[in-house]
């Protein structure tokens, strides 16, 4: 007995470790990869070669996931093997005793429940397409570029144009001078939900928030939505504006990288012959979803998009979020982030 | 170039789902006091002027250059203050509208904009589940809290405001405009 439970343990920690690694088996998705072969455009070659080293890499990967899995698979297939062999044994001599103690045993319990939960997970895995996880963290990373923001050095256009010196508000006598405080705020990046900034006092004029400098100038600004940012406004060409993977272009519809911006977790349309801004086209929360990690904080309810919701529903298996064009499988128990979901596969 | 909505087939949606029903087809919905109704055919945009009583949200979102967000592909809800609730901010209120404070007007649109599709069933089910408030991020980085009181689901940002859900949700196939009676205002930094 001994034997059999320190056995059933063993197989229990072994599959409950492979279990709890949520990305386990995400490279048994539907693999497009589309992004890695659009995603560094103006290189082509580089690009298909990034690729054909990437698809090498995941094949590899799916490879060993699989033998993994048959390996874990047998694993659980021995040891409740070997549960019901002793239940027999015990039916046949009638040893009730032994029989409670099998059956009563939670590591045999657990072991039980993990090879239902192995089963329910490979039925989501066959109904889910998955993202290929090192797919998913090329576009993250692709994002996550514009999280790394500084305030734009100097004076903003319009404020250059009509003050000299670059004063701030209240330095001068004209009109934009007075204060624009609404209802008592002080302006700040995170009021207008641009957190990727230092904080500190910060000025708002003319559709741009400013950051005065020590010297009594202006030290830098950042161009804001519905103000600098606006709809019939030109793109300031001081923004940098980065492109977004194809998964984001084809999911909001975006056209071509000419055609649309995204700073600051805005995606904006914009005339390709002028980058004359012609609608938002989407806001984006910028939360961090990684693979294997807890899920971000805030997303407490069920979310998932209209057209999803009876594919990807809550279960005792698998909860679902959605997040900035994705949906996300969530381990109940351990709340991390197990896979990310192709919307468009 | 695919779309997730046209690419699920929005004909076959509306052909299934009534285009009228009572409510949601929410999961073990333990229906709370505020009910959903489904537009399956509506983007938000349009759901939102079914409601005669968001007319001041309806104009601001369109009025700022929000209004693509609602028509697009991706999926949002709106937790939409009625016209009462602009109408109580009182000369700030007015003054929230003017063409100079669009910038300001939008920062306090994004906190009334969740990611995905909520409806009041799913919060109520998240509530219970948790056995307790929930929180839910919004479009601009703020936390809402939802919580079950005795007027129904209120929704907060951190005690600076709070808001009472109200009326009929209506869930579009784009997301889901959600009435409540109050302007949230985000919280103060100073």
């Amino acid at each position: 007995m001994r034997i059999l439970l320190a056995g059933a343990a063993a197989v229990a920690l072994v599959t409950s470790g492979a279990l709890a690694q949520p990305g386990n088996g995400n490279g048994f998705g539907n693999d497009k990869d589309r992004a890695s072969a659009k995603m560094e455009r103006g290189q082509p070659d580089r690009a298909r070669d990034r690729d054909n080293r990437g698809r090498s890499d995941i094949q590899t990967q799916r490879r060993n996931d699989e033998r993994q899995e048959r390996q874990q698979e047998r694993r659980v297939e021995r040891s409740l093997d070997r549960i019901n062999d002793a239940k027999r044994v015990t039916d046949t001599t009638g040893n009730r005793e032994v029989r409670r103690e099998i059956e009563g045993n939670p590591i045999n319990r657990g072991l039980e429940q993990l090879a239902k939960r192995r089963d329910s997970s490979k039925r989501l895995r066959d109904s889910e397409t998955i993202i290929d996880t090192a797919r998913y963290v090329r576009e993250r990373n692709y994002l996550s570029r514009d999280r790394d923001r500084r305030l734009i050095a100097g004076c903003p256009p319009g404020l250059a144009r009509k003050r000299n010196g670059c004063l701030p508000p209240g330095q001068t006598s004209n009109r934009d001078s007075r204060d624009q405080r609404w209802n008592g705020y002080s302006y700040s990046p995170a009021l207008f939900g641009l957190n990727n900034y230092d904080g500190g006092r910060y000025l708002f004029d003319d559709g741009y928030l400013l950051r005065p400098a020590s010297s009594g100038g202006i030290a830098g600004y950042i161009p804001l939505l519905g103000g600098a940012l606006s709809i019939g406004n030109l793109w300031p060409s001081s923004y940098q504006s980065y492109a977004v993977p194809d998964y984001y272009v084809d999911y909001y519809d975006l056209g071509p990288e000419t055609s649309y911006r995204y700073a600051d977790n805005v995606i904006y349309r914009v005339d390709p012959s002028d980058a004359a801004i012609t609608s938002v086209a989407a806001l984006l929360t910028g939360d961090e979803f990684v693979i294997g990690q807890p899920m971000p904080s805030g997303y407490d309810v069920y979310n998932v998009p209209y057209t999803y919701r009876d594919r990807y529903a809550d279960s005792p298996e698998a909860l679902y979020r959605y997040s900035d064009g994705y949906v996300y499988r969530i381990d109940p128990e351990s709340r991390l982030i197990a896979a990310a979901i192709d919307l468009l596969a | 170039m695919q779309n997730p909505i046209t690419k699920a087939g929005a004909a076959l949606a509306i052909a299934l789902l009534p285009l009228v029903t009572a409510c949601s087809g929410d999961q073990d919905s333990e229906t709370g006091p505020v009910q959903t109704r489904e537009e399956a055919t509506l983007t938000l945009a349009t759901a939102l002027s079914e409601d005669r009583s968001l007319g001041t949200v309806l104009d601001a979102m369109q009025d700022s250059g929000l209004s693509g967000v609602l028509e697009g592909s991706a999926s949002y809800t709106i937790l939409a203050p009625n016209d009462a609730a602009f109408t109580a901010l009182g000369d700030q209120g007015s003054e929230l509208l003017e063409e100079d404070q669009q910038a300001i007007l939008i920062a306090i649109l994004r906190d009334h904009l969740l990611p995905g599709h909520l409806t009041p069933e799913s919060i109520t089910n998240a509530i219970k589940s948790q056995g307790g408030p929930v929180t839910m991020t919004t479009l601009g980085g703020t936390s809402v809290t939802f919580s079950k009181s005795s007027d129904g689901i209120t929704v907060s940002t951190g005690g600076a405001s709070s808001a009472t859900l109200v009326g009929t949700a209506i869930a579009a196939n784009n997301g889901v405009v959600i009435p409540i009676d109050a302007v949230l205002l985000p919280p103060r930094d100073d």
